[in-house]
Order: C-alpha cells, then sequence, then structure tokens
C-alpha cells in the first residue's frame, strides 16, 4: 500500500488541513503539537473502519465540540496498480464516495464503503498494519515478528520454503480461538464443554436418585403384595377361630344359670358365716370381760396385802439399823483406848532404850580413854630406843666382815709349831711358851726367841701383810658403827634391836585396842552422841514422870515390851471388832433402803390395782344392761344352725355344677378367645402395615417417580450426546492446537536466523559491530547485545528501546517491502529519546529505508530529522 | 385390510351382532431417550391425542363400545397431569370404554387404577375391568377382561377363564387379556406365555368369538382363526415394531347361519419410527441421502435412526454434518445409530491439497493426515476442523 494523499476537514482541532506524501522516500510532517499530525493516521484508520452513518463513539470524539459542521476525510492510497479516491463525510450530508482508477470505477454510499474495505482487507496484512504504523503511544514496544503474517511469508521465502502468503497467522489464531471455546489457557475445560460435563454429571445424579427412588417404592409394592397375602391367609384363619369362639360360648350360656346359683348360695353362706363369726366374737368379748374383771380384783387385793407387808419389814429393818448404829460408836471408842495405851508403852520403850545406850556408851568412852593414855605412853618409849633393825644389820654386817677378815688372814699366814724340847724359856713374841707344843700363825713377823739361845724370826709374806690390813680396816669399820650406836659390841646391839621390836609390838597392841573400842567412831562423834542420848533422856524422863500418874508403867525394857506386845494384840482385837460393826451397820442401812423403796411401790401398785378393779366392773355391769350373758349365748347357737344349713345346700349345687362340666369349657372358651385375640391382633397389625405402606404407595402414585425416571434418562441420553458431541470437538481443537503448535515452534526455530540477520544488520549501522539480538518463540526480541553484554529488552533504557523498536520495524518493512503487499512505515513522534549521535545513525537507516519502502514521519521538532534524514520532503503544517 | 372369519352355525335361534374397537398398549406416559425435551412433549401429547382418535373411529364404524387390552399407563407410577390429560381424553369418546390393567399398569398395591388421581376423574362410560365378571357394555354381548394384578405373573394369565361355559344362544363372548401368546413368543420358557390352544378351542366351540390382546405393539392376527389379533400401539416406540399405531375395528355377528368376524385395521398413529443405514461414497450418495430425508413427509413427528458406513473427502464429511445437522432441527429426532455409525475421511482429498495452508501450518496438516490415514478418528477430525478454519470450501 502506499500513501499518496490526505485531506481531513474539521477533524478534531483541525478545520482543514491537507498533506501529499511521496510515494518512495521519507516525507517528514513537522508540525507544533494539536496541530493534527497524529489525526492524520486517525482519520487514515476511521475512513477505511466505520461507515458515514456510524455512531461509533470514537468516531463522535473527532468531530469538532461544539460544531454542528461535517467531518470529512478524503485519502488516495495505491494498492498495487490500483489507485484509490475515497472520500467520507460524516455527521452531516454523509456521504461516501471511490473511485478506482485505472478504470475509473466508482461506488458511493454503503457499496463503496464495502468495496473500499474489501480492497483494504485484500492488501493489507492488519498484523503488519498493527506493526508498521504507529502511532505515539506504541512507539516504544518492540513488534513481535512472530504475529506478522506477512513477515513469516516472507521469511518463509527468504528460508526457502512455500509461500505461505501469511495465512497461517489468522488459522492460528483461529485455532486458538476454536481451542479457547472448550478449554481454558491451562487445558481445563471451559464454556459449554464444561458446562456439558457439569450438566451430564447432575442430570446423572438425577437419574440415580430418581431410580433410588422408584426402587424404594417398588421394595414398598413388593411389600404391600406379600403383606395382602399374609393378610389374606390368617383373615380365614381368624373367621374361623372367631366361629369355634362363638359355638363354645352358646354352649356355656345354658352352665350360666347353674353358675348363678351356686353364686348366690355362696353368698348365702359367705354371709351366714359372717353372721356367726360376729356373734361368737360377741360371746368371747363377753367372757373376756366377765375374766378381766375377775382378775382385777384379785390383783388389787393381793396388792393390798403387798403393801402392808412391805410396811412392817421397813420398820423392822428400821430398828436393826440403830441397834448397829449403836454398836458401832462403842467399837470404835474402845478401839481409840487400845491404840493410846500402845503408844504410850512404845514411848516408854524407847526411854529405858536411850538409858541403858547411854550408860553403855559412858563405859566404853573410859576404855577408850584408857586404851589412848597406853597407846601415849607406848609411842614415847619407841622414841628412845633408836637401834632399829637396819641398824642391827649394819652392825652384824660389819662384825662379819671382821670375822671373814681375820679368817682370811689366819688362812694366809705361816703356821708354826712351836714344841718345847727342853725347859728352856721358850718366848714366842716376846711372850714365854707356856705349853709343850703352840701353833700359831706368823701373821706378822713373829719373833720365836729362846732367850739367850736363839731368836727366830718368822716373817709373813706380802699377802699375808695386805689380809692384815683389811682385817685391821674391818675392824676400824666395826668399831666406829658400834661408836656410833653407843654400844660396845655387837651383842648389845643386838639386845637394843630386840628392845626396840618389843616396844613396837606394844604400839601395834595398844593402837588396836584403841582402834577396837572406838569401833569405827571417832572419840568425838561418840563423845557427841553420848551429849544427845543424854539431852534425850532427860527430856523423856520429864515427859515419862507427868505421864506416870496415870498408870504405873513398868520400869525394865523387858516389862515394858511385854507389856507393848500386849497392848498391841488388844489393840487389834478392838480394830476388828470395829471392821465388823461397820460392816453391820452398812449391810443393814442398805436393808432399810430397799426396804423403803419397795414399801413405796407396794403401795402406789396397790392404789393402781384398785382403780382398775373398779374400771372392770363398771364396764362389764354396762355390758350386761345392754344384752345380757344368756342372750349372747343363745345368738350364737342360732347363728350356727344357719350356717350348717346354708353350707349343705351350697354343697349340693356344687356337685351339680361339677357333673355338667362347665369348668372345661371355660378353659377353652378362653383358650379360644386368647387364638383369637392373637389372630385379631396379628392381622390388625398386618392391616395397619399394609394400610400404611399402601398410604406411602398412594402418595408414592401422585408424584410420578416412574415418570420422573423416564425423564431423567431420556435427559441423560440427550446431555451424553450433546456432551459427546462436544467432546469430539474440543478434542479435535485440542489436537489441532497441539499439532500446529508443534510445528509453528518448528518453523520458527527455523525463521529465526534470516530475521536476527537483518535486525542484527540495521542495528549494527546503529551501534557498531557488536549489535545483536536474540529471538524467541514467536520471533520477539528478547534481549540486545552491544559490546558483548546481554540485556533483556525490558532493562534497556527509553531510548535504546525505541530505537530497537526502530530497527525491529524497519527490518520488517525491509522483509515484506519485496512485493506489493507493504505498508508505509509510519513513525509519530519516534526517537525523542535518541541523542544526537544515535538520531543522526537512526536517520540514515530511515533514509535507507526509504529507499525500498514509504517512510512517513510525524514529529513536533523540526530539526529532528531535517539535518539526518537524507533526502527527505519536509512538510510543515 | 379386513379378516373376516367364518364358522360353522351354532344352534342359537336369533342373530346376534356388534361391532366394537380393539386397542392396546397406548402406554400413557412413555418417554423415548432419542428425544429432545420439545419433540418429547409432543411425542407424549401426540399419544394422549391418539385417544381422541380412536373415538373418532368408533364414531365412524358406530362402534357400541371400545376395548383397551393393557398397558394404557406405561408405569404405575406416572405424571398425574399424564393421567388427568388421560381422562381428560376419555371423554371424548362416546361410547363404553373397557380398560385393562397390563403389566405396565398391573393392580399392584400403589396402582394408578384405584388412586385418587384417576378413579374419581374417569368419565362415567369408562369402565376398569378390575376383575373377570363379565360385563355387557351393549346387550348381547359378554365381555371378559383378565387384568393382571401384579406385573410379574409366573402363569398364563389366561390360564383361569380358558374354560368358558357354553353362552345362551344369541349372545357374544369377547375375552379381553394381556400378554405375549406362546405361539409368538421368543422363549417358550415363561411361564406367563398366554397358550393358544385352549382359546382356539373355545372359539371353535362357540364359546368365545373374538380375543382382544395387548402386549404386542404391532397389529398381528394370532393363529388361523382370525379372531385372536393384536391391535398394537397407538402411536410407535421403536423403529423394530411392524404395523404399530393401529387399531381394530371388530364387527361380530352370531346366528342361526354360522357366526362372522371381521377385523379391520384403521389408522390412529401419527407418529413414525424409522431405520436406515445408508452407504456413502461421495457426493452422489450424499445427495441420494439429502433427497431422502427432504422427501419424508411430516418430519416434525418422525424420528430416523440412522447408520452410515463409507469414507468421505473433508467436505463431503462436512456437508454430511451439515445436511444432518439442518434435518435434526425439522425432524423430531435423527438418531444416530451407534451400531451402524462408520464414517471416516479420505485422507487422500484433494481439497486438503488445495487448502491455503503453507509452512507450518501445512506440516500439520499433513502429519494429522497421515494419522487420519492410520485411522485416528481425533485426527480426522481434527483434520476437518483444519479445513474449515483455514476457510476450505464447505
Amino acid at each position: 500500500m502506499r500513501l499518496h494523499r490526505l485531506v481531513l476537514r474539521h477533524f478534531r482541532g483541525v478545520a482543514e488541513r491537507e498533506v501529499t506524501f511521496d510515494t518512495n522516500g521519507v516525507t517528514v510532517v513537522v508540525g507544533d503539537n494539536e496541530t493534527g499530525k497524529s489525526s492524520l493516521l486517525e482519520a487514515l484508520a476511521l475512513v477505511f473502519e466505520l461507515p458515514d452513518d456510524s455512531k461509533a463513539a470514537k468516531l463522535r470524539a473527532v468531530q469538532p465540540a461544539g460544531q454542528d459542521v461535517p467531518t470529512e476525510v478524503r485519502a488516495e492510497v495505491s494498492f498495487g496498480d490500483v489507485r484509490l479516491h475515497y472520500r467520507k463525510q460524516w455527521f452531516r450530508q454523509r456521504a461516501t464516495e471511490l473511485r478506482l482508477e485505472p478504470g475509473g470505477q466508482t461506488w458511493t454510499g454503503r457499496e463503496a464503503h464495502d468495496e473500499a474495505g474489501r480492497l483494504f482487507a485484500e492488501h493489507v496484512d492488519q498484523t503488519l498494519w498493527a506493526a508498521l504504523i504507529v502511532g505515539q503511544e506504541h512507539a516504544l514496544s518492540v513488534p513481535a515478528a512472530g504475529s506478522v503474517a506477512a513477515v513469516l511469508t516472507a521469511l518463509d521465502e527468504a528460508a526457502g520454503g512455500e509461500v505461505d502468503h501469511g495465512a497461517s497467522v489468522p488459522l492460528v489464531e483461529a485455532v486458538e480461538r476454536e481451542y479457547l471455546r472448550y478449554f481454558t489457557r491451562t487445558g481445563r475445560p471451559t464454556g459449554e464443554y464444561s458446562e456439558a460435563q457439569a450438566r451430564r454429571d447432575d442430570v446423572r445424579a438425577q437419574v440415580i436418585e430418581a431410580e433410588d427412588r422408584l426402587a424404594a417404592l417398588e421394595q414398598d409394592i413388593a411389600r404391600a403384595e406379600r403383606f395382602g397375602r399374609d393378610l389374606a391367609v390368617l383373615s380365614a384363619r381368624l373367621d374361623e377361630q372367631t366361629g369355634k369362639a362363638a359355638e363354645l360360648e352358646a354352649e356355656r350360656n345354658a352352665g350360666e344359670e347353674l353358675i348363678a346359683r351356686v353364686d348366690r348360695l355362696r353368698r348365702d353362706a359367705d354371709l351366714a358365716n359372717q353372721r356367726l363369726t360376729a356373734e361368737r366374737g360377741e360371746l368371747e368379748r363377753r367372757q373376756l370381760l366377765v375374766a378381766e374383771a375377775r382378775q382385777r380384783a384379785d390383783s388389787a387385793a393381793a396388792a393390798s396385802e403387798a403393801a402392808l407387808s412391805a410396811a412392817a419389814a421397813l420398820r423392822s429393818s428400821e430398828r436393826e439399823l440403830e441397834a448397829c448404829t449403836a454398836a458401832l460408836r462403842t467399837s470404835r471408842e474402845a478401839q481409840t483406848e487400845r491404840r493410846s495405851a500402845v503408844r504410850r508403852l512404845d514411848g516408854q520403850l524407847t526411854r529405858l532404850r536411850d538409858q541403858a545406850d547411854l550408860a553403855e556408851l559412858a563405859a566404853r568412852l573410859v576404855d577408850v580413854e584408857e586404851a589412848r593414855v597406853q597407846e601415849r605412853r607406848t609411842a614415847s618409849e619407841l622414841t628412845r630406843l633408836t637401834i632399829d633393825d637396819a641398824a642391827v644389820d649394819a652392825a652384824e654386817a660389819a662384825h662379819r666382815e671382821v670375822l671373814l677378815a681375820r679368817a682370811a688372814l689366819a688362812a694366809g699366814s705361816p703356821s708354826i709349831v712351836v714344841r718345847q724340847l727342853g725347859s728352856a724359856q721358850v718366848e714366842v713374841g716376846g711372850s714365854v711358851l707356856d705349853e709343850a707344843e703352840a701353833e700359831l700363825r706368823a701373821e706378822r713377823d713373829t719373833t720365836i726367841a729362846v732367850p739367850g739361845v736363839v731368836e727366830v724370826t718368822v716373817r709373813p709374806g706380802a699377802g699375808a701383810t695386805e689380809l692384815a690390813a683389811a682385817y685391821a680396816r674391818a675392824e676400824h669399820t666395826e668399831r666406829e658403827l658400834l661408836a656410833e650406836f653407843g654400844v660396845a659390841d655387837v651383842a648389845e646391839v643386838r639386845r637394843a634391836g630386840r628392845a626396840r621390836a618389843e616396844a613396837v609390838r606394844a604400839l601395834d597392841t595398844a593402837r588396836e585396842t584403841l582402834t577396837r573400842r572406838l569401833d569405827g567412831a571417832s572419840p568425838d562423834e561418840l563423845v557427841a552422841r553420848r551429849d544427845l542420848l543424854a539431852d534425850r533422856v532427860a527430856e523423856t524422863e520429864a515427859t515419862a514422870d507427868s505421864l506416870d500418874e496415870q498408870s504405873p508403867l513398868p520400869g525394865t525394857v523387858e516389862e515394858t515390851r511385854a507389856a507393848l506386845v500386849r497392848a498391841q494384840e488388844e489393840e487389834a482385837t478392838a480394830a476388828r471388832l470395829l471392821a465388823d460393826a461397820e460392816a453391820r451397820e452398812s449391810q443393814h442401812r442398805k436393808e432399810f433402803e430397799t426396804a423403803s423403796g419397795a414399801d413405796t411401790e407396794a403401795r402406789v401398785r396397790a392404789e393402781q390395782e384398785t382403780e382398775r378393779r373398779d374400771d372392770a366392773q363398771a364396764a362389764l355391769v354396762a355390758a350386761r344392761s345392754a344384752r345380757s350373758d344368756e342372750t349372747l349365748a343363745a345368738a350364737v347357737v342360732s347363728a350356727e344352725a344357719v350356717v350348717v344349713t346354708v353350707v349343705r345346700d351350697l354343697e349340693q349345687v356344687e356337685e351339680t355344677l361339677a357333673a355338667s362340666g362347665i369348668e372345661q369349657l371355660d378353659d377353652r372358651i378362653s383358650e379360644a378367645a386368647a387364638l383369637r385375640q392373637q389372630l385379631a391382633a396379628q392381622v390388625e397389625e398386618l392391616h395397619d402395615d399394609l394400610r400404611r405402606v399402601e398410604g406411602r404407595l398412594e402418595m408414592a402414585g401422585v408424584q410420578g417417580l416412574a415418570s420422573a425416571v423416564e425423564r431423567a434418562r431420556a435427559d441423560l441420553a440427550q446431555v451424553e450426546g450433546r456432551l459427546q458431541t462436544l467432546e469430539r470437538r474440543a478434542l479435535a481443537a485440542s489436537r489441532l492446537r497441539d499439532t500446529l503448535a508443534r510445528h509453528r515452534a518448528e518453523a520458527r526455530r527455523r525463521y529465526a536466523a534470516p530475521l536476527r540477520e537483518r535486525i542484527d544488520a540495521l542495528g549494527r549501522f546503529v551501534y557498531g559491530p557488536s549489535f545483536g539480538v536474540v529471538l524467541g518463540d514467536d520471533l520477539e526480541v528478547r534481549a540486545r547485545t552491544l559490546h558483548d553484554h546481554q540485556l533483556p529488552v525490558s532493562s534497556l533504557s527509553t531510548g535504546a528501546r525505541e530505537q530497537l523498536a526502530t530497527v525491529v520495524r524497519l527490518a520488517i518493512a525491509a522483509l515484506t517491502a519485496t512485493d506489493g503487499s507493504g505498508v508505509p512505515v509510519v513513525l509519530d513522534d519516534a526517537l525523542g529519546w535518541s541523542d544526537p549521535g544515535r538520531l543522526g545513525a537512526m536517520g540514515s537507516l530511515l533514509a535507507r529505508a526509504g529507499a525500498s519502502s514509504q517512510v512517513v514521519l510525524l514529529t513536533c521538532v523540526p530539526d529532528r530529522y531535517a539535518g539526518t534524514v537524507a533526502g527527505a520532503r519536509i512538510i510543515r503544517v | 385390510m379386513a379378516a373376516t372369519a367364518a364358522m360353522t352355525p351354532t344352534a342359537a335361534p336369533s342373530r346376534a351382532r356388534v361391532t366394537f374397537v380393539h386397542s392396546s398398549d397406548w402406554q400413557l406416559g412413555m418417554m423415548r431417550r432419542f428425544l429432545g425435551p420439545e419433540a418429547q412433549a409432543r411425542y407424549g401429547q401426540a399419544r394422549i391425542d391418539a385417544i381422541e382418535r380412536l373415538g373418532a373411529v368408533a364414531r365412524d364404524a358406530r362402534a357400541d363400545f371400545v376395548v383397551v387390552a393393557g398397558d394404557v399407563f406405561d408405569a404405575n407410577q406416572v405424571d398425574r397431569q399424564v393421567v388427568l390429560r388421560a381422562c381428560e381424553a376419555l371423554r371424548a369418546v362416546d361410547c363404553p370404554v373397557l380398560l385393562l390393567p397390563g403389566n405396565h399398569d398391573s393392580l399392584e398395591p400403589g396402582t394408578v387404577w384405584t388412586s385418587p388421581s384417576l378413579a374419581p376423574h374417569l368419565p362415567s362410560q369408562v369402565d376398569v375391568l378390575l376383575d373377570s365378571r363379565p360385563r355387557s357394555p351393549v346387550p348381547g354381548v359378554e365381555v371378559v377382561g383378565v387384568p393382571w394384578r401384579t406385573r410379574r405373573l409366573l402363569a398364563d394369565p389366561l390360564g383361569d377363564v380358558s374354560a368358558f361355559d357354553p353362552l345362551p344362544p344369541g349372545m357374544l363372548r369377547v375375552l379381553v387379556g394381556h400378554g405375549q401368546v406362546d405361539s409368538l413368543a421368543p422363549d417358550v420358557g415363561d411361564p406367563a406365555l398366554i397358550r393358544a390352544a385352549p382359546l382356539e378351542r373355545a372359539i371353535a366351540d362357540g364359546r368365545l368369538h373374538y380375543v382382544a390382546l395387548g402386549d404386542r405393539h404391532s397389529c398381528t392376527s394370532v393363529g388361523e382363526t382370525g379372531r385372536i389379533w393384536y391391535s398394537g400401539t397407538t402411536e410407535p416406540t421403536r423403529p423394530e415394531e411392524e404395523r404399530p399405531g393401529e387399531a381394530l375395528t371388530v364387527e361380530l355377528s352370531a346366528g342361526p347361519d354360522g357366526s362372522s368376524c371381521t377385523v379391520t385395521p384403521v389408522r390412529v398413529g401419527t407418529w413414525r419410527l424409522l431405520s436406515r443405514v445408508v452407504e456413502v461414497d461421495g457426493d452422489a450418495a450424499l445427495d441420494e441421502l439429502s433427497a431422502w430425508l427432504g422427501d419424508q413427509p411430516d418430519k416434525a413427528r418422525t424420528v430416523v435412526r440412522l447408520g452410515v458406513r463409507g469414507s468421505l473427502s473433508v467436505s463431503a464429511l462436512t456437508r454430511l454434518e451439515m445436511l444432518l445437522d439442518a434435518h435434526e432441527e425439522r425432524y423430531a429426532a435423527i438418531q444416530r445409530w451407534t451400531r451402524h455409525w462408520d464414517v471416516g475421511l479420505l485422507p487422500d482429498d484433494a481439497a486438503l491439497d488445495a487448502l491455503p495452508v503453507s509452512g507450518p501450518a501445512r506440516a500439520a496438516l499433513d502429519e494429522l493426515r497421515a494419522a487420519t490415514g492410520a485411522g485416528d478418528s481425533e485426527a480426522a477430525d481434527a483434520l476437518a476442523l483444519l479445513h474449515r478454519l483455514a476457510g476450505g470450501a464447505a
């Protein structure tokens, strides 16, 4: 399609505007805002779309506000070789005119509109129109080439495929529409199809419900039939049983009279027996009354007697109690007396014992004193005798040393035997020898001399000397010791020692004596005890003196003791007597109290009995005054006679009845009645059941359940038929859609390459060699690559996006310009966001595009394209 | 058509003569699955209207009475509306009408015959044969009906009454029964079959003059006597029925010179249920089918059970569909006879080649064609749809 001329009159704010376009190359329409540039696009669309009598809202929008003027659009376009002169006037003087050249065919009115529309539809691909003729508001959207039929055709040609003529796009849309009649986009049944499914389910449920109800009804019918059969059987049996019962009943009526007589006689017998019982009771009560009166009188007499004897017993008991009380008093006094005698004698005995103790203690004190004197004397003697056993032992020891030393010396000295042979004197050691023979010991130098004759000196050896010295030392020690003791020799020492031992023994004896006499007590204690005793004796004697006046007390202990024993025995005797008297007294007191109680009771009882006797006698008198004893007895006799008569009659009638066998009849009647009743109940029950079911059936009959089932089934058949048809259609649509989609996706993959190359080639013109695009399934630009950097379209800047959209449009235009089906590229106020550098490059692109396509640029910025699009024709409006 | 049976003279001194109408199987309240709601209603009404037409037949034939041999109602539990309309329609019959309960409307508990919807509304000249007591709708004739007391019988329904006493001279006896006759029954083991032999004996003896039967919807004469008949239903109920929609006018006479019976079928039905199976191979066959469908009279009361066999091009298939679509509106119903419906798509159809589709759409078309050739019916449908959407000629 080529656009040659557009004339607008009274279109929006435009009073009149005519624009002529270059058939090839670029036409730039420059005008300020609101001068009607965009109206050109709008007018071009409306002139083909709406007839002159249209009332469409978007048409009314273009009528100048507040002016009642016709709106006119004239368009001159060519479709291939055919040029259209097309004029349309709306609102007033409505008119449509179409003239074709060459040929000069003309149409007017509706025919003109239709023919123009037909030509437009035939030659202009709507999808391409939408992609390339772009209002301001769509400048930024990058078209998806996959939805442009012409592009697909072109690409198909480029790809070497068969010519599609763009038919697949409307086909795809049609298939999609068909599919969406039956399915949602997610593949769920929808619309008519899902309604039919739902309806089928509903109706099927209705069928089931209706069938269920009918089935229940048919069960009721079967039940009613069964009840009816059972009822017939049971009714027959009931009738039979009723007849049987009636027969038995008739039999029984005959026996009825007899039974009535028995009943009457039984009642009579009962009455006679009752009367007899009553009369007998009366008589019995009278007898009881008489007996009671008698018994009461006896009781009253006995009670009076008992009261008298109880009073007598009380009096004697009282006397005895008094005697006992007096005896008790006497016994108590005697015992008191005895006790005081015992106490006196006891005191006397104590005093006498104290006196004796005192005398004994004084004697003992004398003995003690004596022993103490003896002791003191012996002790003083002992102090004089100093040589004790130790001293004796020492002296003995020293003497023994002497003896030992002397013996040793004698043994150690030479023994000299001197025998006088003549009478010459012989001196030995200076002493004349007087014996014929002497043997001596030369303990020291011993000289044996005959005077004048000879002298011989015998000298002992050195050992003898020493022994002699030791002997001297021992003698010396003994001497010194004796001197110390003041005695002459050892014998004396021994004597002194014996004297001392004697003295020690005497002291021991004296001390022993003292100790024995003290007998554990100290002398001071003994003195104190004696003083105490002396005081007590003095005291008691004073007391005793005062008592002696009463009776003489025995003087000795023995006498006193004997007297005391006697007095104590007497006292014990008196105490026993006292206890006896007390016991007796208490017993009598109890007896007295008992007697007193008995007396009171007997008296009260006597009074009561008397009263009762009076009552009983009064009652008896009253009864007798009503009916005498004789009358009563006679009444009993007559009642007995009546009973006997009636019972005899009854027995006779009963015998007759038993003979009649009516008892068994009764059983049979009641049995028959029970059976009949049972049957009747069953029949009744069955009847009720039947009636109930029949009632239900009657009600159900009105509801037309069978018709309901029939209707529901017929509905279901219809609905199922309808669903089947729809299902077939739905499945066919689904199948077709799937198949088509699969093949289209395949094809697009094939188409992507040439389209991308075309877009890349144009884009590189603006952005340089690194530019590239990525295409999606619908051949839409998904992403832009620049300097190896890939950005999704949505992330591009406004300017870049607009440039990309323009590039894609130009690519589409170039692809579709090769045959006559192309449409002009119209850009309204595009590239407003582009920088001057890019704008320049874009201008070059537009200029190149103008070489093969008609390009129309609408702008309000005069120099946006003026300097950038080479060879552009500028029109100012 | 008329059937006349002549009999040997009986001892009757005077001549008895009677004319009556024999009908049966009204099946009032019946519904058919192949009918849409609108046709259903008309069909139901037609069965009611048949009563009035029957009344007209009786009037024309100067009939003395009408007997209906069972299955007056399709079920005991029919809609009250059906019952009341039937009562209303019966008013239009001005001679006595004897209605017999059959197996569909048996005297089981809850039966329609004693229900308060029916009993008080029956016109006075209508007598329901609730028992086998002989009726005399006109003097000289004795009508004995044998109603079904339950919907399933276990014995010959006429077994108890087939031993008839001899008639006094000048009397005619008509037996009204319902059920299958043994000579026509496919299942001879059925205990509830009507034994024809005793009836035929009674007819031969002159104890019985006519047996009016119901249950079979086709108008049929039973046996050789010419006096045992099924009248058939008044309006067809299934395509298989032979001669439905008829009533019988029966003229009986008996006299010293013999006895005669003339039975004349009269059409009362207005509906037709047809079965047709056609073989299709191209437009010629479709032309023929179209002509046949177009030629049928009274389409609004006609049901066609249609079977189509063969393979068609896409356009022919579309034509078939459109043809049926159009006629479905005209006819009461065109029922696709599933058992005889086998129509496929010719995959090598030149119309598909000529479709203006190319590229991927063409590839999709080829794939579906291949699948159709392999017998994929869904693919055939899809192909037909593609044909239509791609603007193929209808």
